[in-house]
């Protein structure tokens, strides 16, 4: 490897671990949404986020609510909006999915 | 008796002024209670018309996206037959997208990429003769703006049958299973396999979803390279034919053809863990060599390339937050290329065919050093005659996926800083060609055995919102 090469990669290795936040991830809940949910909701991910506009979805979560919204909206679901792992693992990523393909979000779907 | 009569008195005086007071109370709780349904009923309008508004500005305009990426690779070559090398230990280049979306009703979307690939210091316009549309914004050349994409969608249903049309400029470029090595999160239209060039068609979608977990099924019809012109004016000064050769295609000087193409891309099943995907190609007039010299690219015969690929996204379930985030894909693909009689394509004898195959095989795993980090192993094998369509492919050294050979990457997609808008990657491709290096579309070159290796190592930093 060149020197530059080598300066480049510890610099980059070196700022990458700088900081590493907790990130959500609506790649990852629409993810979810397709494996654990679709089937039961039968709805689309897309069609369930529809089902309330970004401000009630953020109240939602806010007001620690956000697990009744979505049995609300997907009745069928409610063992899984009411178990640990959703509470744990699985909430931060729907949200941020739902929120981003909520009613008024304004996201175009891709081709 | 009086005693009593004043004790009355003074219950009555007493009671009444705690009737008074009740009844100033209920009328003050009553009004609070109009006052607060008010309020309520205020909050409701209020929220429903924000949503309107933000609606409206996210739909009623195109929604504008950045992602500007800064690259530096180092390129090293060595043709271990000839004992030569070419090096540049810093290739720097700039690629600026800038995207757009656009849904104006239910059911009608427009997307487009306007993209700028540069790299530092370039010429003012590149013209080299192998950049062609079909790479035009994928690979670094100058600091124009050139259109990557640009197409609508609309959406409906046909007594029950769900289905999509579309024209424009596709979205053909890092396709399925070719984004995570591009550190990108969504993947385009086709097979990257076989697929990946920009180019201009019309499609038609049909949705299988209500019988088969995400499956459909896509028919792209489109054009890759514009024949029977030379330009505007036409080919010979005094004649006057824009957009048109004298003769046709038949033109002695300047036979050229349209190379048209016939894409159907699928989801066989898509749970969202396991997915199976399948492309067929078909390529109508494409370049070759006319056997009897006179003319070196004419319309040569047709190929035909398959693509069949598995990508599982999460291992098992639930076993454990490593395997959660752990992703597989293998895939395999076959090509053939077929000579009209008089013609050659790929060193086949007068009107013979070709065929290749290749195998592409890949994991990606956490990186186990930060949130959203990714490490990416990748492996191709590639046959004598594999050709696939892959000449936009944003690997410097040309495409790994079409490699006459074997290739080997590895490649770290980290987030700097932590911060989710500046995607960043380190990523090592080793190529080694075992016959003539397939990076660009010659049709007209038989490969012949070679021992020529490629390395490309890449540290790229995006901003990207």
């Amino acid at each position: 490897m060149t020197t530059f090469g080598k300066l480049t990669t510890s610099a980059l290795l070196g700022l990458s671990l700088l900081t590493s936040a907790l990130h959500a991830d609506a790649g990852k809940g629409q993810r979810l949404y397709q494996k654990k949910l679709k089937e039961t909701c039968g709805m689309t991910g897309a069609v369930f986020a529809a089902k309330h506009t970004q401000m009630e979805w953020e109240e939602a979560k806010e007001n620690g609510n956000l697990a009744e919204m979505m049995t609300e909206a997907c009745p069928e679901g409610k063992n899984f909006f009411e178990s640990d792992k959703f509470e744990s693992k699985f909430k931060e990523h729907l949200y941020d999915f739902v929120h981003d393909f909520a009613s008024d979000s304004g996201n175009i779907p891709s081709c | 008796m009086r005693k009593t009569l004043l004790s009355t008195a003074a219950l009555t005086l007493f009671s009444s002024a705690l009737l008074a007071d009740d009844a100033s109370m209920q009328a003050e709780i009553d009004a609070l209670m109009q006052k607060v349904q008010k309020l309520e009923k205020q909050q409701k309008r209020t929220n429903k018309k924000l949503s309107q508004v933000n609606a409206q500005s996210a739909n009623d305009n195109i929604k504008f996206g950045i992602d500007f990426r800064n690259a530096v690779d180092v390129i090293d070559y060595r043709n271990n037959d000839a004992d030569t090398y070419a090096t540049n230990p810093s290739l720097l280049s700039s690629r600026l997208y800038l995207t757009m979306g656009a849904a104006p009703m239910k059911g009608l979307t427009f997307q487009g990429k306007l993209a700028v690939y540069a790299t530092w210091g370039s010429h003012l316009y590149v013209t080299d003769p192998a950049l062609k549309d079909w790479a035009a914004s994928s690979k670094a050349s100058d600091t124009v703006m050139r259109v990557k994409e640009a197409y609508f969608v609309y959406s409906d249903e046909l007594g029950g049958q769900p289905i999509s049309v579309s024209i424009g400029r596709r979205p053909s470029t890092n396709g399925f299973l070719a984004n995570v090595r591009e550190n990108e999160t969504d993947p385009g239209s086709p097979l990257a396999h076989i697929t990946n060039m920009e180019v201009n068609g019309a499609m038609v979608r049909l949705d299988w979803g209500r019988f088969i977990d995400g499956a459909y099924t896509k028919f792209v019809f489109g054009r890759a390279h514009s024949g029977e012109m030379q330009d505007v004016y036409g080919d010979v000064s005094g004649a006057r034919t824009p957009y048109a050769l004298s003769g046709g295609d038949v033109n002695t000087t300047l036979e050229d053809t349209s190379v048209d193409f016939l894409v159907i891309p699928g989801n066989a099943y898509d749970d969202g863990q396991y997915q199976v995907m399948y492309q067929w190609a078909h390529i109508f007039n494409t370049k070759g060599r006319k056997l009897d010299g006179n003319i070196p690219k004419a319309a040569s015969g047709t190929a035909d390339l398959f693509s069949v690929g598995l990508k599982i996204t999460g291992i098992g379930e639930e076993i454990s937050d490593f395997l959660d985030e752990t992703t597989l894909f293998v895939s395999g693909a076959y090509t053939n290329y077929n000579a009209k009689n008089g013609y050659t394509l790929i060193g086949s004898a007068d009107g013979g065919s070709r065929s290749g195959s290749s195998v592409w095989a890949g994991v990606i795993i956490p990186d186990m050093l930060t949130e959203r980090g990714r490490l990416g192993f990748e492996y191709n094998r590639g046959s004598k005659y594999w050709t696939p369509m892959t000449w936009a492919e944003d690997t410097a050294i040309g495409s790994k996926i079409a490699v006459r050979g074997s290739a080997y990457e590895a490649y770290w997609n980290f987030d700097l800083f932590g911060v989710k808008y500046l995607p960043s990657q380190i990523r090592y491709t080793y190529v080694q060609h075992d016959y003539t290096p397939n990076i660009n579309c010659a049709g007209w070159v038989a490969p012949v055995e070679t021992d020529i290796t490629a390395t490309d190592l890449r540290f790229a930093v995006s901003y990207r919102y």
